[in-house]
């Protein structure tokens, strides 16, 4: 039996975003959303264990109220219940409140023997929440995991490197941060998603987790994020003239030399 | 009080249903077409998540949505995957379940619906013959009681999927019309088990035809085949009185389709016109070019906003059959139009096969003239919202 947190987080879909030409900002105006790619292999690795070995999975997801339908998608995969961390103070705070915050939840929650994260979000990638949330329980961690075997109180983790594959062991509890390589996630079945809406989902605000609300969200954080711009990607335009044989030599050439191909 | 935003639950389905459909991308879809073969993976990954429990009864282990869901369902797949990969859940989930869930009886009726949620049957609704067209009680296939049963013997035309089908709806005549007590009296629906006749032949023959045609139509004969009477769908020579709940559904189904497809085809020549660029800008930058499409969507609008009030009014119990007919024939005109549009966006690559546009335009026209041509729908709304004399 084993005893599962997921963190999830509901992000853009940054695939149908659009851009806003004249300024080169986003336009999140009717953007789509979902569950951030990489947090679904979060999911699905903490069903797989939770399938494999017993137990429960709890998803715990930091957002704003249009967050649910993440976690109904959350629960339809396979999550038994869920925790929604919604408070207005909590918006757009760094990533070591958000892990901050997370942290006083799982402290609320209590009992864990795995909290599983992504190594990052589609949405900003920063990387930092798995670790700082770590730190802030005071738990041991390990990131890129792509293959977790759990065997008694012990786990035995592959890290993907960047040549190569490090195998670590490790005592429970820990935070495992996954890769994407780790699995394909699921679709949820249609009966999954019908009796999601079952399942127990408990919103939290920052009072619910003795949380002062200064010390979170933009308040609360260090790094403040001033704008969002869009690279400008200016393409390259060569015209080759003459005759077939000649130009598209002279186009190979010309892809050889920029290192479109080799 | 009106509310026309999705449920969370509807906006899950919509999602996970598409992201299932563009797992089956273009190029499936155009070899399927060209090889004439059914999408057999597609089936079997929609049977394998369960989506034949759409609106199967909950006390048969379904999830018992209504026509709204269905409706839903069935327009995500046609704007992320086309026509053909929902006609397939129109044939399952309406055709059969919806058919046999309000009609069937008995121990059949929960044995077929199992066996559907689970993916074991193709279904073919068997109605349109050669001899009578649109005028249904002019139907030639007879049923003659032998028996325990009834033996049919007739020719059908056009039938999707007869080829793969292993049940069959099949509309025959039981009382020769000159008995009849009423003039529509004297049809009866038969749910025919093809792999299973105790006597009979089913003869098909494949139709080299325009639309869908991964999915196929077939003409079908029946050669004294056997069918036992507790397979009757509704009541003997009682057809026609559930023909019109039948067809109300698969008006919605087709109107979800049709607005579903036009979406695809709309987005992909809006994402077309601004990229191609003649005379050094975009070409739609050109009102020739950009208020057509502008019209698709209005069309394809409206469509739906009529279809959404079909699927809720045949949900509620309320009589839906204006609706439906209003959204299948705004809808198929909405998506041929759009096609014709991308067509034309495209300029010559639009014939190309491997851009995709000549496949749905090919789809898209299907609904103008099956299952309901547009004229019959404008008849019925003619004399029954209008008044006017019966042409039909
Ligand atoms: C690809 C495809 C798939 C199909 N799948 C199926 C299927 O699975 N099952 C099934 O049963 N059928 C199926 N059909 C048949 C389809 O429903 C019929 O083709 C359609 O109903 C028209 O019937 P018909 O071909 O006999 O035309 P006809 O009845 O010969 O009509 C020809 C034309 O005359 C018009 N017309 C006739 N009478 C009137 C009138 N009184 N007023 C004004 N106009 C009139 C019609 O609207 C039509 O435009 C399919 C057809 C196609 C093309």
């Amino acid at each position: 039996m084993v005893e599962i947190i997921v963190c999830f987080k509901h992000v853009v879909d940054e695939s149908e975003l659009k851009v806003d030409r004249a300024n080169n900002k986003i336009n999140f105006e009717g953007a789509k959303t979902k569950i951030s790619d990489d947090d679904k292999n979060a999911i699905e690795e903490a069903v797989r264990l939770k399938e494999k070995n017993g137990g429960t999975v709890i998803g715990l997801c930091l957002g704003k109220a249009d967050a649910r339908k993440s976690v109904k998608e959350a629960l339809a995969m396979g999550c038994d219940k869920a925790r929604l961390l919604s408070d207005p103070a909590f918006q757009d705070g760094d990533a070591i409140r958000t892990a901050y915050v997370l942290s006083q939840a799982i402290k609320r929650i209590g009992k864990y023997d795995i909290i599983i994260t992504a190594t990052g979000t589609t949405d900003v990638y920063s990387g930092i929440v798995g670790p700082a949330l770590a730190e802030f329980l005071e738990i041991p961690q390990a990131t890129f995991v792509s293959k977790v075997a759990l065997a008694g109180d012990k786990v035995t983790l592959d890290r993907l490197m960047e040549e190569g594959v490090e195998t670590v062991e490790c005592d429970l509890p820990l935070l495992i941060a996954v890769a994407r390589e780790i699995n394909q996630p699921r679709f949820p079945t249609l009966i999954q998603i019908m009796s999601a809406g079952k399942k127990e989902v408990v919103e939290w605000k920052a009072s619910d987790l003795g949380i002062e609300a200064s010390t979170v969200g933009k308040n609360g954080s260090l790094v403040q994020v001033t704008s969002t711009q869009v690279p400008k990607s200016a393409r390259k335009k060569i015209l080759f003239e003459g005759s077939a044989s000649e130009s598209s030599e002279r186009l190979a050439d010309a892809l050889l030399k920029e290192g479109v191909v080799n | 009080m009106l509310n026309y935003e999705e449920t969370e639950d509807q906006k899950l389905l919509r999602e996970t249903i598409g992201a299932l459909a563009i797992q089956f991308g273009d190029e499936y879809w155009r070899n399927k077409d060209t090889s004439g073969e059914f999408p057999r993976e597609y089936f079997e990954a929609l049977a394998r998540d369960g989506w034949f429990n759409l609106n199967v009864p909950q006390e048969l282990g379904g999830t018992g949505l209504g026509m709204v869901e269905t409706a839903i369902v069935i327009n995500e797949v046609a704007k992320k995957a086309g026509m053909a990969a929902s006609d397939i859940l129109m044939a399952i989930c309406v055709f059969a379940i919806q058919t046999i869930k309000s009609f069937a009886k008995g121990p059949l009726r929960d044995r077929l619906l199992q066996e559907l949620a689970q993916g074991k049957h193709i279904m073919s609704f068997c109605l349109t013959e050669p001899g009578a067209g649109v005028n249904t009680l002019d139907i030639a296939t007879t049923a003659t009681k032998d028996g325990d049963g009834f033996i049919i013997n007739g020719a059908k035309i056009w039938i999707t999927l007869a080829h793969e089908a292993t049940i069959m709806n099949v509309v025959a005549r039981t009382t020769p019309k000159h008995e009849a007590r009423k003039r529509t009296d004297g049809l009866t629906i038969f749910l025919v088990e093809t792999n299973n006749l105790r006597q009979g032949k089913i003869r098909k023959k494949r139709i080299d035809d325009l639309s869908m045609r991964s999915l196929g139509s077939n003409e079908v004969f029946f050669d004294n085949v056997y069918v036992p009477s507790e397979n009757i769908i509704g009541e003997h020579d009682k057809g026609w009185d559930i023909l019109p709940a039948l067809l109300n559904a698969e008006r919605i189904s087709t109107a979800s389709m049709s607005v579903g497809l036009g979406q695809l085809v709309l987005e992909k020549a809006c994402d077309y016109a601004k990229s191609r660029q003649v005379f050094s800008r975009p070409i739609g930058s050109n009102q020739a070019i950009q208020f057509p499409l502008a019209k698709a969507k209005t069309d394809l609008e409206g469509a739906w906003a009529v279809t959404q009030r079909a699927s809720w009014e045949f949900d509620n119990g309320l009589d839906c059959a204006v609706a439906a007919n209003v959204a299948a024939y705004m809808g198929a005109r909405a998506a041929f139009f759009a096609s014709d549009r991308a067509i034309q966006t495209y300029g010559g690559l639009g014939f190309a096969k491997n851009s995709d546009i000549e496949r749905h335009w090919r789809d898209s026209r299907l609904f103008r003239t099956g299952p309901v041509p547009e004229e019959m729908a404008l008849n019925f709304l003619a004399q029954r919202m209008l008044g006017l004399p019966r042409s039909y």
